[in-house]
């Protein structure tokens, strides 16, 4: 994939296809969009619209978590043996802050899940106005961070990895493991607000079984998403 | 509201400051701080001269927990939100032409161009 997404900072070039890493990344961008505009014009008293949102949030924290864990547990351990083997000291560095920044995030996502119950138990202007500021710092920090890996992270993955070693890795490790109730819920999720120049041929080479999953999840993502950014105009995170 | 500062809290923060059409800027103050009074008749001027931001003081002691929720850690602290959003801060008491030269440049085009002179 050439064409960046919405926000996306780089691709730089090499033997891995990082496909899915960005549509990932666009997920995430998206979605703090969409919920630092939602903290915002949500009227207080619309309770439904908490309670959705507090839903939404826990499946956005739940695929973060799971994205930067695999990250965490397989990717930054195999190039770190790949540029410790190297000597490459600045490759080495990048590698910590990637690790440390995945550190900084974890407690902004709880802050953020607070203040969503709170509202959703009820009308609190102080919950409102703490949710707004810890959004936006989430969506700024996590910004910083996406943008520093595809910049820097993956420019280092593309030196050292080769193409068949990162296929290998995403089938087995970082794409592996999912079932098929988790994918019901990933796919719709990934492929919301995508481009179709870029949708339509990874649902092409992504086969038959994951379209089936894909048509599945979606009239159940859709009813979600809509319950939950009904405040929220459509062309933020678009 | 524009042209006078007038107070805001943490109960009305949300609707005041975050859910504003125009740009706010608000100031956090307490009574106990000198360079905070210093500031205020600087701003109550620039209230009545920027006419398309509005301004308001937020009293920290009074109102934590706003002051909490943005990390403010010095006073005065100016923040300045347009669409809800935080896109100015100024931490510590600036003379009024440093000030002044940070908000217009906050300003739509066609104001920047008449308050620039």
């Amino acid at each position: 994939m050439t064409t960046l997404l919405p926000g996306q900072a780089a691709a730089p070039a090499g033997p891995a296809d990082l496909s899915m890493m960005y549509v990932l990344h666009h997920g995430f961008r998206r979605d703090l969009a969409r919920f630092v505009a939602a903290a915002r014009l949500t009227p207080l008293d619309e309770r439904a619209t908490w309670r959705a949102l507090l839903e939404r949030w826990d499946l956005f924290a739940r695929l973060l978590h799971d994205h930067h864990h695999k990250e965490d547990e397989h990717l930054w351990p195999l190039l770190r043996g790949k540029v410790e083997a190297a000597g490459d000291l600045d490759a080495a560095r990048v590698l910590d802050e990637m690790e440390a920044e995945h550190a900084t995030i974890d407690p902004l996502l709880e802050a953020v899940r607070s203040g969503f119950s709170s509202l959703a138990a009820g009308p609190s202007p102080t919950a409102q106005t703490g949710l707004a500021a810890d959004l936006a710092r989430a969506r700024d920090e996590l910004g910083a961070h996406l943008g520093h890996e595809e910049q820097d992270a993956i420019e280092i993955l593309q030196r050292y990895v080769p193409g068949e070693e990162w296929a290998e890795l995403e089938r087995t490790e970082l794409r592996g493991g999912l079932a098929p109730g988790d994918l019901v819920r990933l796919l719709p999720w990934c492929v919301e607000a995508l481009p179709d120049e870029v949708s339509r041929p990874l649902l092409a080479e992504a086969g038959l079984p994951f379209r089936v999953l894909l048509r599945l999840g979606r009239p159940r993502f859709g009813r979600l998403e809509r319950a939950a950014f009904v405040f929220v105009p459509e062309d933020v995170g678009a | 509201m524009n042209g006078v500062v007038a107070r805001v809290g943490d109960a009305d923060f949300g609707d005041v400051v975050l859910g504003a059409v125009t740009p706010v800027l608000v100031d956090f103050h307490a009574d106990w701080c000198g360079p905070c009074r210093q500031l205020e008749p600087v701003l109550d001027e620039l209230a009545a001269e920027l006419d398309w931001m509005s301004f308001v003081r937020l009293d920290v002691d009074a109102e934590p927990v706003t002051a909490a929720a943005y990390r403010v850690t010095g006073l005065p602290t100016l923040l300045v939100f347009v669409s809800g959003e935080l896109v100015l801060s100024i931490v510590g008491a600036r003379p009024r032409r440093t000030v002044r030269e940070l908000l217009v440049a906050l300003a739509p085009d066609g104001r920047r161009a008449a308050q620039t002179a």
